[in-house]
């Protein structure tokens, strides 16, 4: 009986260890080169409500996952942003993207470095393996992890793009920051 | 367009270091980015009535000037023609041939041929990604290329318009750099203009998307004299309606008859952009061609609007208050009106 009971208590209280991550603030980028001229296309979520997280840190571990309205992309071009949203994103069809942790653990002490992560990204429907890297920063109880990583459009049913002579590279560099209370 | 994150010229122009003639993206982007109203495909050549194959670009550009000189003693004004000029591009695999025909700085041309120029002509092998190669008459690549050819860093330095050279041109261009250096063959065809000979360089590095600055270096020489020109530059494009141009130039010209003078050039421009294809600017233009002697300097400032109301039409207005020392202590004032237009 007793040990029964020290059994859930132990149970009860790594639950309980599990902290949120309440983030209060996210941004999302990505760039991309296209041809000729070694053209940098930039784009960014307009609107910073379009990210939701559900992300919980249990004694250093993180899981949990993402999402982020596809509509909200900006590329600074309005009829840049209507064809990647229209032809290639087609984010009326896939209004949202996602990513799951599969494993990141944060370090002991936030000393700056870059720390590896493997997750799972959801986007134009299909899902894909990502890895990257993370540099995280803890002042207080405030916790910042800015995540670098790349795809390539092709793994993701993505076609190139390309309009009137300019074409865009398959490589795409997402930069994600989030930041928030722990 | 560095506002825009548009760091190199080959994104929208044939020409690797930009001006004259645009590409169907350069066209577009023209449409969605510089101007204030457009209907759809209003940009294409000709207003998109015709579709050229892919192979072949067509455009052309009339622009002109009128220009009023306020003194204390005299009044003046003058229209003139810069450009009228139709360019046609033929591109075949790596390889694309550029040719303009247009009229003639000439005012009173001998034979009627000579009522017609070409001042741009040339081959461009662009065998791999970040590598070019031309071959012809062009501009060389030096500081900021503005079509704005009456400033210091221009026309003080020698660089009018019809003064560009017979070239070879090997040109680097990246995602964060691009470097052009080019051998200045000057004007083989017309040795009676006496253009300088000589090699030009040029070196840019992107800061961020919307920030560019670079340094550039031109040798040349002709019967009068040898020179060196050098120095930096900056495109800076603070946010998508906020950007500055700046160039400072440095000289050391040699004359064959006489001791060596260092002076400089200089232009800024401040320019805001309220509404998309509407900009508000100021200027400033210094040109002074030997330290030594205060009367040799040139400056100018004041402000302007540029007006880029549809596809096809730009208009540009400035006012400025300039002196020429050589002259007058006193400031002038100095009026210019451009009107632009591209097929």
């Amino acid at each position: 009986m007793k040990f029964f009971v020290w059994a859930l208590l132990t149970f009860i209280g790594s639950f309980l260890s599990a902290a949120p991550f309440q983030v209060t603030e996210a941004k999302v980028e990505f760039l991309a080169l296209a041809t000729p001229g070694a053209l940098k296309i930039s784009g960014k979520q307009a609107n910073a409500s379009a990210v939701k997280t559900n992300i919980k840190i249990d004694n250093n571990q993180v899981t949990g996952s993402s999402t982020i309205l596809m509509d909200t992309f900006s590329t600074g071009l309005g009829l840049r942003d209507k064809h990647m949203k229209e032809n290639y994103l087609e984010s009326s069809k896939f209004p949202e993207s996602s990513f799951t942790y599969k494993k990141l653990t944060l370090p002991k002490d936030f000393t700056g470095e870059n720390i590896p992560f493997e997750g799972t990204l959801k986007l134009h429907g299909i899902e894909k393996p990502v890895t990257g890297l993370i540099k995280a920063d803890k002042r207080n109880s405030t916790l910042i992890l800015d995540h670098v990583f790349k795809i390539k459009t092709s793994d993701f049913g993505i076609s190139t793009p390309k309009y009137m002579g300019v074409v865009m590279g398959e490589e795409v560099e997402i930069k994600v920051m989030l930041e928030g209370n722990v | 367009m560095i506002r825009h994150g548009y760091s190199n010229c080959i994104t929208c122009h044939v020409s690797p270091n930009g001006g004259g003639l645009v590409t169907p993206y350069g066209r577009a982007l023209s449409q969605e980015a510089l101007s204030t109203w457009a209907l759809e495909n209003e940009s294409g050549f000709l207003w998109s009535s015709t579709t050229l194959p892919n192979w072949l670009n067509v455009g052309g550009d009339f622009r002109a000037v009128q220009t009023r000189l306020d003194t204390p003693s005299y009044r003046s004004g003058r229209w003139i023609v810069m450009q009228a000029d139709a360019e046609v591009a033929l591109t075949k695999g790596d390889l694309t041939f550029l040719a303009t025909l247009g009229k003639s700085h000439e005012e009173e041309p001998a034979k009627f041929i000579d009522r017609f120029m070409s001042r741009r002509h040339f081959v461009a092998y662009h065998p791999k990604e970040e590598v070019y190669f031309r071959l012809g008459r062009f501009q060389k690549a030096y500081g900021i290329n503005l079509p704005d050819h009456i400033v210091s860093i221009k026309q003080g330095l020698g660089w009018n318009y019809g003064s560009e050279t017979y070239n070879l041109e090997a040109a680097w261009i990246d995602a964060n750099k691009d470097v052009f250096i080019t051998a200045v063959f000057g004007r083989p065809d017309d040795e009676g203009l006496s253009l300088e000979k000589g090699v030009s360089a040029r070196a840019g590095i992107n800061l961020g998307n919307t920030y560019k600055t670079g340094v550039s270096y031109f040798y040349g020489s002709n019967p009068a004299a040898s020179r060196h020109v050098f120095g930096p530059y900056a495109l800076l494009g603070f946010r998508k309606d906020l950007f500055f141009l700046a160039e400072i130039d440095f000289q050391n010209n040699h004359p064959k008859t006489a001791d060596s003078l260092w002076g400089w050039a200089h232009y800024g421009r401040l320019d805001y952009e309220p509404v998309q294809g509407f900009h508000v600017f100021l200027a400033q233009d210094i040109l002074k061609s030997d330290f030594r002697d205060s009367a040799s300097l040139n400056q100018s400032f004041g402000g302007g609007i540029q007006f880029f109301p549809r596809p096809h039409f730009e208009f540009l207005g400035s006012y400025q208050k300039q002196r020429n020392l050589r002259v007058s202590a006193d400031y002038n004032d100095f009026f210019w009106l451009m009107m632009h237009f591209y097929l």
